[in-house]
């Protein structure tokens, strides 16, 4: 199917500096991360979904890593104490990495957000409903129906008569 | 010798043999049974429902963090993706090079999908993906569930 002409992104454009962060840590920004990043993400959801091919939504892509990295700096320039603790926390108290363990180093971390970054955290339901999402890139277009030239001709419709039994329900008469 | 001693009934006869049956002694009656398990249903109703509403925010929450988080890995996983079909495709040039009639990509020269268009992206199989590395990763992704 990856014949010679199939056309496959180079090495080079698919290499960009990656986010190195383990699960706890990133489940711990994930609320803030995913309210920061929010445009490129959703940009990048609607270009999968459309296409449904992950060579044409490369730019959305380095978009959305671009966008986590700068917030993650932001974080450890002004956070990172809080941040670990907290992810620590969720690391340590469950097998699932469980919210409800770890409330008051959420808060803490909430706080020291807020005061720096301006951000506040999103209501737990946010990032479950589905969004609208405005873009520039037009809509890809769906293939046309098949068609088939030399179809037979379709059987002529039986003349309409009353049944011969009546109906099997006394009230579909 | 001692004189012989017969074996005789006790004195005043034996006592008398109890047949009658020994019905199993009644805690609840049937009617007490049905109350008590009404009052359990109701009391352990009453419970679920009390933190089912709590469950449920906890676990919208969990699905929230995932979903944020879900544009982040699969940009990464596709790069990822795209990097190894090149490799792939590369590596089958290199085994498939002295082979007569053999286009890569191809079955001996007959596309796999016919009725679409060449470029159209079509997720190869899993077996296809893995094929020119070892096994143990091939079973790491088809048991995934398993292993995790």
């Amino acid at each position: 199917m990856i014949t010679k002409d199939f056309s496959l992104p180079t090495e080079e454009e698919l290499t960009v500096q990656e986010i190195n962060i383990s699960t706890p840590a990133l489940r711990a920004a994930a609320f803030h991360v995913g309210k920061q990043c929010e445009k490129q993400n959703n940009e990048f959801m609607l270009c999968r979904e459309e296409e449904k091919d992950p060579r044409k939504c490369i730019a959305e892509g380095k978009a959305v890593t671009a966008c986590s990295l700068d917030f993650f700096r932001k974080i450890k320039k002004s956070c990172l104490e809080e941040f670990t603790q907290y992810s620590n926390c969720l690391d340590k108290s469950s097998k699932d990495l469980g919210f409800r363990h770890c409330r008051n180093t959420q808060s803490i971390y909430d706080k020291c957000v807020l005061d720096n970054l301006e951000m506040e955290r999103p209501e737990f339901g946010y990032f479950c409903r589905p969004k609208i999402v405005d873009t520039v890139r037009p809509k890809p277009a769906e293939d046309a129906p098949l068609e088939f030239p030399d179809a037979p001709e379709p059987l002529p419709e039986a003349p309409a008569r009353p049944s011969r039994y009546g109906t099997r329900f006394h009230w579909m008469q | 010798m001692a004189a012989p001693t017969q074996d005789l009934p006790p004195k005043g006869g034996y006592e008398a043999i109890n047949f009658r049956r020994i019905p199993a002694r009644t805690l609840f009656s049937g009617s007490q049974m049905f109350a008590g398990f009404s009052l359990m249903t109701a009391v352990a109703g009453y419970l679920y429902y009390r933190t089912y509403k709590k469950i449920r925010i906890e676990e919208i929450e969990m699905r929230s963090a995932t979903l944020a988080l879900e544009p982040l890995l699969l940009a990464e996983r596709d790069r990822t993706f795209l990097k190894q079909l090149r490799q792939n495709r590369d590596e089958e040039e290199k085994l498939m090079a002295g082979v007569e009639g053999w286009e890569v990509g191809k079955h001996y020269g007959e596309p796999i999908y016919k009725t679409v268009p060449s470029d159209r992206f079509i997720d190869p199989i899993v077996q296809e993906y893995y094929a020119h590395g070892p096994t143990r990763s091939f079973t790491r992704h088809s048991l995934f569930s398993l292993w995790s």
